[in-house]
């Protein structure tokens, strides 16, 4: 025996550098990439105009500090929302390319012999490509983010003012890094399965995204087979399945942490690590047992395989069944089925031929496809037909602890109390909160009182169900009040979303009615919102102004509180029937606000209160702090009314008492243009005399306000100054009647 | 020394290795023949550490060789469709070097213009037999202890294949080489292989020194005087084969040559001729014993 046969085994970097050798074009991707990013990182926020615009109103009264304040927030709020999801554009795909490059051996059999026989573990082999990959990522990755980091501190200027923006790069790094390991693992999983890309790609597809897929089909089939089914899932539901898919858990963690911060951030963050942990410690455990003959194949695991068909073809399956459903009819069975029944057949045999790699395995396992298909038609009847009782049930008695209502608008985020916090976009804990409320405590906990209302829901929606489809109309819906209800159990909380006729309102409005409903859906005496700093807003003539007076500002709070608890009715409260809106209060807070949980927020945030016709003490003293401004409508001069309205199908061409008659927009007209194939009709008036004589029966209409529903005939647009224009609406019978004959001439019905 | 030791490998329902056990002595030319699909790859595969036996053990040297670096740094393993990855043949050379890193570059230099091939061609310009021949020189300079050669022969003219022959004879001469060869055309291995591993449906049907093969096993023409003396041959030693043309019996005994002369003084034939079988005879007598049915194949 001659020396030369004893060898040394390469290191861990020997073997890294020979990895990197063979993989130069991923290294020259992931550089121009990150590249590319920095740059178009560099001209979006160099180039925005509106932030400059910003800049130069303000240059004369900003100091040096203010200034370089405005460019850290500016530079801080891009960094943790435009910068993450271009990153994610290259993160995501660049995850991918690494896995499916660097381990590309796996599905060659050429490849597989030769690294296979070379000395070296699987173990060292795995940990040299790992490293390589996350590295051949990392440092261009890592380069970018530092040119942004100096450019972000050289741009602020003021190294005082780049605390925030230090902290927020290194917390938005760090994500990001975690974020591409998450991405990493779970491909890295995948083609360990797989024995081909094909495969591969399928099975990073299947693991990444089916738990995201299945949760959105599960709600979609729920809410369209349900009909109390309400998009109330419990938030951990949401998390897990954004977790278990990795390829959603950076997208979801980032938008929890950074742009819509909520209180799941951080059990979602320890989510995120450790599945980013599991998949790691399931890779190297693939990558070690790997069979080598796996090369070339499909994934070669059985009951994986069985597995991975099933759940994709069953997914596949409900979708087409879906989409079949709603482009006919869901009372249609048969389309559903056939949609279903296609999607899964042709998922099943797509499946089967890339997990065996080869087509002549299209229509094998037809025993298993028989299975799935009965299996798939047997919950979509069970969904359709509702065999569980799932919009009947009602929790056992024994089990009953608390019920609390919502009513449709607020449930539906349409009330402006609640709407307004879906624009708290720097301020999502104010948001979070008013979310709370329907959390909050239950409005009756006598379990014998639940199960009457409960019964009388279910009875009174039944009733609703049992109509014929022709039935369900917008006066059908008009005449129905709709809201969810949060049933507490021994065993947790469900939501439904119940329909109840007008006449059995006097069922829930002793609930809606009550303080304690008031109280959790307007919190406006919890000290959510001390301490306003300015009031801004648009009068009727649209001049725009600024109440900074504490006073003043405090005093018009008040008197909106006053007026809120004044006119908290029934009809404000569902929605249906309130007085329209004057326009918007915009109260801004620049202090540092406390939620109803006690915590301290930082930020400012912007509280927008509509205004309604009856707010007599808000609107007094808002007259009294700026007497010059328009705040009814008889404040206002109108230079010019276009009235214009189509009617619907069945209603007749008397309803408005109008009758078509001479040329539109003829000054001297006062008649009605009728434009025959769509009966709309027009009416201009310039006439001074006829403005004065309408303007005392013109109310201000608030926008989503049906054209002729609830007793209101919606008029048109008012002209009242240059750049100022109101739609009005005439309460119907409130015109004299000489006033409708001067309008309608010939008419028989009146606008009465 | 490699010793396998029954070493069973299935895939999905097939089997490929059925509890295959064979030893490969250090310092002779290991020839490993067999039908197509009868295992060879396969054993060289598991020999390599590239696939894990279902059953048995395969050791380097007293050492597994599955997962064991330093057993696998003994071997160099050339497939029968070698991969090499886009690049020179020196980039090859510097891939091997990060794994033996006592592979000789000068002389794989050398080699390589002997064979009159230039290191720093483009391997993908290669012909298949440019590519055999510089896997044979890669795995020479490796410094591995044990060439491991599928099909190595295929696709080389016959000056090279020499040319490859005699520096296997060198190599095991001046450097302890073990080649391992796993071929199907017997006479490539006749003239070079010690050792011979016949290998039929996954088990090995013999594994020998290929002159105790050749001593042990002759033809036989013969005509005889009486056909009762066909029964004396066949009790004194096992036939493997008989073919009959009018009165000429062809016979494959199993045996030594000194028991037949004296079977040969005993029946006093008409016609006696006995003749040394070829590498392919013996392989075909020994698989036919085991069932596999040349004529069949033919007819």
């Amino acid at each position: 025996m001659t020396s030369k046969h004893s060898q040394t085994n390469p290191s861990l970097w020997e073997l890294m550098l020979d990895h990197m050798r063979h993989n130069r074009v991923l290294l020259v991707l992931s550089i121009l990439g990150n590249f590319l990013a920095s740059c178009a990182g560099y001209l979006f926020w160099s180039s925005n105009h509106d932030f400059k615009r910003l800049l130069w109103q303000n240059a004369p009264t900003l100091t040096d500090l203010q200034r370089a304040e405005l460019m850290a927030g500016y530079m801080t709020s891009y960094l943790q929302e435009y910068n993450i999801i271009l990153q994610l554009f290259i993160l995501i795909p660049g995850a991918v390319l690494l896995v499916m490059i660097g381990f590309r051996y796996l599905f060659n059999r050429r490849m597989v012999d030769l690294y296979h026989s070379m000395p070296v573990t699987r173990s060292k082999r795995f940990l040299a490509l790992w490293l390589c990959g996350f590295l051949i990522w990392f440092v261009p990755f890592l380069a970018g983010s530092l040119f942004l980091l100096i450019a972000g501190c050289v741009r602020i200027g003021m190294w005082s003012c780049c605390g925030v923006f230090i902290q927020t790069w290194i917390k938005v790094t760090l994500m990001l890094i975690l974020g591409f390991l998450a991405v990493y693992h779970l491909c890295l999983v995948a083609v360990f399965l797989s024995g081909n890309i094909f495969s591969a790609l399928m099975n990073i597809l299947f693991l990444g995204l089916f738990t995201i897929g299945a949760y959105v089909m599960m709600t979609a089939y729920m809410s369209c087979f349900f009909d109390t089914y309400t998009y109330y899932e419990p938030a951990w539901l949401t998390d897990l399945a954004m977790l278990l898919s990795p390829l959603g858990a950076p997208a979801w963690l980032f938008n929890a942490l950074f742009i819509t911060p909520t209180e799941q951030a951080t059990p979602l963050l320890i989510g995120t690590v450790i599945v980013c942990g599991v998949n790691l410690g399931l890779a190297l455990l693939l990558h070690e047992k790997r069979p080598s003959e796996l090369a070339e194949k499909g994934l070669d695991l059985k009951p994986l395989r069985i597995l991975f068909r099933f759940l994709l073809s069953l997914l596949c399956g409900f979708a087409l069944a879906l989409i079949f459903c709603q482009n006919t009819s869901r009372s249609v069975v048969f389309w559903m089925l056939f949609g279903g029944i296609l999607g899964f057949v042709v998922a099943f045999c797509i499946t089967n031929a890339v997990y065996h790699a080869s087509m002549r395995e299209l229509f094998a396992h037809k025993l298993q496809l028989a299975v799935g298909l009965v299996f798939f038609i047997g919950v979509s009847l069970f969904c359709r037909y509702d065999l569980a009782g799932y919009d009947r049930y009602i929790a056992p008695e024994n089990t009953l602890q608390g019920v609390a209502i919502y009513t449709f608008t607020q449930a539906d985020a349409g009330h402006y109390y609640l709407y307004d916090g879906t624009a708290f976009v720097q301020n999502t804990d104010v948001y979070n909160s008013l979310a709370m409320v329907q959390r909050g405590e239950p409005l009756t906990t006598d379990p014998a009182a639940i199960q009457r209302l409960l019964t009388t829901l279910v009875q009174e929606n039944e009733t609703w169900q049992a109509l014929p489809r022709d039935a369900y109309t917008m006066d059908f819906r008009d005449s129905c009040e709709e809201f969810y209800v949060r049933v507490d159990t021994s065993f947790g909380s469900y939501y439904r979303r119940y329909q109840s006729h007008i006449s059995a309102d006097e069922l829930i409005m002793d609930y809606l009615v009550s303080d304690t409903y008031k109280e959790q859906h307007y919190p406006l005496s919890t000290g959510l919102y001390p301490d306003p700093a300015y009031i801004h807003g648009f009068d009727l003539n649209g001049n725009e102004y600024y109440i900074t007076d504490a006073t003043l500002i405090h005093s018009i709070y008040a008197a909106y509180q006053e007026d809120f608890n004044r006119t908290y009715t029934r009809g404000r409260l569902t929605g249906r029937h309130a007085e329209r809106t004057l326009y918007d209060l915009d109260f801004y807070f620049t202090k540092p606000m406390r939620s109803q949980r006690g915590n301290t927020l930082t930020s400012a945030l912007t509280l927008q209160l509509q205004m309604y016709e009856d707010y007599t003490a808000t609107i007094a003293t808002l007259r009294q702090a700026l007497s010059g401004n328009a705040w009814t409508m008889e404040d206002v001069t109108i230079r010019r009314l276009d009235i214009s309205f189509s009617l619907q199908k069945d209603t007749p061409e008397e309803y408005l008492g109008l009758v078509p008659r001479g040329e539109q927009d003829d000054p001297s007209t006062t008649g009605v243009v009728e434009v025959v194939t769509s009966r709309r009709y027009s009416l201009t008036i310039h006439d001074a005399e006829t403005l004065s004589q309408l303007q005392p029966y013109l109310r201000i209409a608030s926008y989503g306000a049906s054209e002729c529903a609830d007793g209101y005939v919606y008029i048109g647009q008012a002209y009242i100054n240059d750049n100022s224009i109101l739609r009005c609406y005439i309460k119907q019978g409130a015109m004299p009647q000489e006033l409708v004959e001067k309008l309608s001439v010939g008419g028989e019905e009146r606008l009465q | 020394m490699i010793e396998i030791q029954n070493i069973t490998k299935k895939f999905e329902d097939i089997t490929a290795l059925n509890a295959v056990s064979a030893r490969i002595e250090e310092g002779q030319v290991f020839g490993l023949i067999g039908t197509n699909g009868a295992g060879k790859s396969t054993l060289m595969r598991t020999i390599c550490g590239i696939y894990e036996p279902d059953d048995g053990q395969i050791l380097i040297d007293g050492c597994l060789v599955y997962e064991n670096p330093a057993a696998k740094s003994k071997l160099f393993y050339i497939s029968d469709d070698q991969y090499f990855f886009s690049g020179t043949c020196l980039d090859m050379v510097r891939y091997y070097k990060t794994y033996y890193p006592a592979f000789d570059t000068e002389r794989f230099r050398s080699l390589m213009g002997t064979l009159k091939l230039s290191p720093d061609r483009k391997v993908n310009t290669f012909s298949k037999g440019m590519k055999k021949q510089l896997s044979v020189m890669l795995g020479i300079c490796s410094g591995a202890k044990y060439l491991l050669c599928d099909e190595t022969f295929d696709g080389l003219d016959p000056v090279i294949r020499q040319a490859i022959k005699r520096l296997f004879i060198k190599e095991l001469a001046e450097h302890s080489l073990t080649p391992i060869i796993a071929s199907h055309n017997l006479r490539e291995l006749e003239d070079i292989c010690d050792h011979v591993g016949l290998l039929h449906n996954g088990g090995i049907l013999l594994s020998k020194d290929l002159a105790d093969m050749k001593l042990g096993i002759f033809k036989l023409q013969c005509v005889l005087q009486a056909d009762a003396q066909l029964e004396e041959i066949r009790q004194a030693f096992p036939i493997l084969q008989l073919a009959r043309r009018g009165s000429l019996l062809t016979l494959t005994l199993r045996g030594n040559s000194a028991d037949i002369t004296a079977l040969q003084a005993k029946l006093q034939p008409v016609f006696w001729e006995l003749l040394p079988l070829t590498l392919e005879e013996i392989f075909i007598s020994e698989t036919e014993v085991q069932g596999y049915d040349f004529k069949a194949l033919t007819n």
